[in-house]
């Protein structure tokens, strides 16, 4: 009799594990471009096995499951097909049956905005796979100049100079060669945003960084702030091009409350939601601190006929020249995915 | 009367006078100066008005204070989930109307890209790790998308160009099947000496050597330098080609707005365009359909719904501009292909409201996402936030 309590206590707490859910629902993540993929050319279990790698620091465990792709290939070539047979398969298992969120990064934002306009066309019926929301996290569905660098270092004839090569190499990983850059290709800043143009009814909420990785050497590439890789004309979901320099046009990136370069239009159903200054395109998913704090683009404002005022997480800040400066409380004691994760599931 | 009564009486009312006096002199200030053994004066003040009016005060004080405790800021430390109820209440704004068909609130939500910007490439070529204005390309194709037999418009800008150097610029263009044989030579601009123009004229090619995506291999000769990089554009046969609108007319709650197509591939196709004020020029909804299409004569139908002309305040007549089709990629193949169309623009009758019926679109999907956003956005208002111990510590 103690034996099987044992037992049945055990598996309890094993079973009681961290919830690979967010607010009650299934969460299914997208990953971003894989360098490797270039040159390996992996098979769809290869890329399975690659996509829980991915995520293993933070989203893992908080995953129900991974939308895989060949980085090798294109957007509306070989990945719609890959994303078409596993969305299939959603349909099938009905793991988004009472809904689903999403979390992408990096050029997962583009795949999935692709993937998500075709349900009609690929005859996958929107109650049987219901997506509730989309966590982008350093989106590059506006693409990256350094794309646009690392293809045009590959095609063309002439010498490469040391610096762009240290560039591209370094911040992507690839080599240059033209018929080898697969999806690299489709994250030109005007291929990019040529893809999946439609309205979509889907919320897509987008949390941005102009953290530096790489000692700063893509800042005077990537138009406006950046988080090293991602421009935040792409990962706020600006609608055009331009030299974005935070998410709002009121709250800088580093939460001062003054005008900012904020995007003039938003694609649709894009919400910008947090903003580090000192997250990275790393830091966006993985479970590292990004060693500074958090802000939002929202202002004061009336909820429910309540006035909302942050003046407690307003402060004068000596580095602001003692302007004020918006910051989530605890922000900078955790990871940016901690942090969105944590909120949005309690 | 006797002398002990008029006693009586006075005694009454000296009583009843000062009764009075107290209780109206209450609202007064007492102060009355006095003159001090030194000759100065000095305002007295009496002493227990001013203890029974602190007093009083201070209850004022502690029923506001109540007050104040009874109206807590549940969302006073949560910004993030602040963010969310807004993202909620923009969303629950958008939804009251299909996707298919979405009121645009600004005119600069729907402009149309402006030459040259759509397929800009702007880069920085460094000469060492320090250099703080380095040489920039900047090139650009007029637009992305093109047709076999339209022309391509090249430019080049050279930015922090050193003074008085000579600048060349040549280019080659290249597809899936490798660069074609002849060279571009670029021009200077009449506008400025660090600007250059030319032309690729797809009709001088030979189809075959056309792919869906090409790319223009510049090469920028400056100071002794040669700088490199591309553009990328796209040349299509037209998978469709939209060519008329029929019968307009309000069905239901819509105004459905049939679109005549010549299909010249079967498959799935996607349309986009924005119904204007045909008086004003005011961008008014942003319309979308698809469906399948087989070869031949084809019909999408847009459809406006009432409650986006009603929120726009317009009944027409329209102009239905920026026509855009194309059909999604099948399995196995790489692009989405590109439909044209004959006008750039067609003229759509208008209707009055009362020729609609007057129904609310419903999207109960839509109302599960809205639901999710309220959630998370959520907070309990009845549960008075915990004060952070270090809040106010720095």
């Amino acid at each position: 009799m103690r034996i099987k309590l044992f037992v049945i206590t055990a598996t309890l707490l094993f079973s009681m594990g961290v919830e690979a859910k967010l607010a009650g629902k299934n969460v299914i993540m997208v990953h971003g471009f894989i360098s490797e993929h270039l040159n390996t050319r992996p098979t769809s279990a290869e890329q399975a096995s690659q996509a829980s790698n991915y995520w293993k620091d933070y989203w893992a465990s908080r995953s129900e499951g991974y939308l895989t792709y060949p980085s090798h290939e294109r957007v509306q070539g070989r990945i719609k097909d890959s994303m078409k047979s596993q969305f299939q398969e959603l349909q099938r298992n009905g793991k988004c049956a009472s809904g689903c969120v999403f979390v992408t990064h990096s050029t997962g934002d583009l795949v999935l905005r692709d993937a998500l306009t075709r349900f009609g066309q690929w005859g996958i019926d929107k109650n049987k796979v219901k997506v509730l929301s989309v966590i982008d996290l350093a989106g590059a569905g506006g693409g990256t100049e350094l794309a646009d660098l690392a293809v045009s270092t590959a095609s063309t004839r002439g010498p490469v100079t040391g610096i762009v090569r240290a560039i591209a190499g370094a911040v992507l990983s690839v080599n240059f060669t033209p018929e080898r850059l697969g999806v690299l290709n489709d994250l030109r800043v005007g291929t990019a945003r040529s893809i999946a143009r439609q309205n979509n009814v889907y919320p897509r909420l987008r949390v941005a960084g102009a953290g530096d990785q790489f000692l700063r050497i893509t800042k005077g590439i990537i138009r406006g702030y950046d988080d090293s890789v991602v421009g935040m004309h792409s990962s706020c979901g600006s609608k055009y091009v331009g030299t974005v320099e935070s998410c709002s046009s009121s709250v800088r990136s580093n939460g001062q409350i003054a005008s900012a370069r904020g995007p003039g239009t938003l694609l649709h159903n894009h919400y910008p939601i947090v903003m580090g200054n000192s997250a990275d395109h790393e830091e966006l998913r993985n479970n590292k601190k990004s060693g500074g704090a958090l802000t939002t683009v929202v202002n004061n404002r009336t909820i429910g006929g309540i006035n909302i005022d942050f003046a407690t997480n307003t402060k004068r800040r000596s580095w602001s020249w003692f302007k004020k400066v918006r910051e989530i409380n605890g922000s900078s004691n955790k990871s940016v995915s901690a942090n969105v994760y944590d909120t949005l599931n309690r | 009367m006797s002398r002990s009564v008029w006693v009586i009486l006075a005694t009454l009312i000296v009583i009843a006078s000062s009764t009075l006096w107290l209780l109206f002199s209450d609202k007064k200030t007492i102060t009355k100066p006095a003159v001090t053994s030194n000759g100065d004066t000095e305002v007295l003040v009496d002493i227990n008005y001013l203890a029974s009016k602190n007093n009083s005060i201070k209850k004022k004080q502690k029923e506001n204070e109540l007050d104040k405790d009874d109206e807590f800021d549940p969302y006073e430390n949560e910004l993030i989930k602040a963010q969310l109820q807004q993202v909620g209440a923009l969303y629950a704004e958008s939804i009251k109307y299909p996707i298919t068909s979405q009121p645009i609130l600004s005119a600069q939500d729907v402009r149309d890209y402006r030459p040259f910007e759509e397929s800009e490439v702007d880069l920085p070529f460094p000469e060492s790790d320090d250099e703080d204005k380095p040489i920039r390309v900047v090139a650009a194709t007029n637009s992305f998308q093109y047709f076999q037999g339209d022309v391509v418009s090249i430019r080049v800008q050279i930015q922090n160009a050193p003074a008085s150097k000579f600048i060349q610029v040549k280019a080659v263009i290249s597809g899936a099947t490798g660069e074609l044989p002849s060279q571009i030579d670029f021009r200077p601009s009449s506008e400025s000496l660090t600007q250059f123009n030319a032309e690729f004229d797809t009709r001088l090619v030979p189809a075959s050597l056309l792919s869906d995506e090409m790319l223009v291999k510049l090469a920028v000769k400056i100071d002794g330098r040669t700088l490199n990089t591309t553009v990328v554009f796209k040349v299509a046969i037209a998978s469709a080609q939209i060519v008329g609108i029929q019968q307009v007319q309000p069905q239901g709650p819509n105004l459905v707005i049939p679109v005549q197509i010549n299909v010249y591939q079967n498959g799935y196709y996607f349309m986009n365009a924005i119904l204007q004020d045909a008086v004003s020029g005011k961008p008014l909804i942003q319309l979308q359909a698809e469906r399948r299409l087989n070869r031949g004569n084809g019909i999408i139908e847009l459809k406006a719904h009432i409650a986006a002309l009603r929120q726009q305040g317009a009944e027409g007549p329209y102009l239905l501009r920026s026509l855009n089709i194309h059909k999604g990629a099948e399995e196995n193949e790489q692009f989405d292909a590109p439909g044209s169309s004959t006008q750039p623009q067609f003229f759509i009758q208008g209707f009055p409201f009362s020729a609609y019926e007057n129904e609310r679109h419903v999207d109960e999907l839509a109302e599960e996402r809205l639901d999710f956003l309220n959630g998370v956005g959520g907070v309990d208002e009845n549960e008075i936030p915990e004060q952070d111990p270090l809040q106010g510590a720095e």
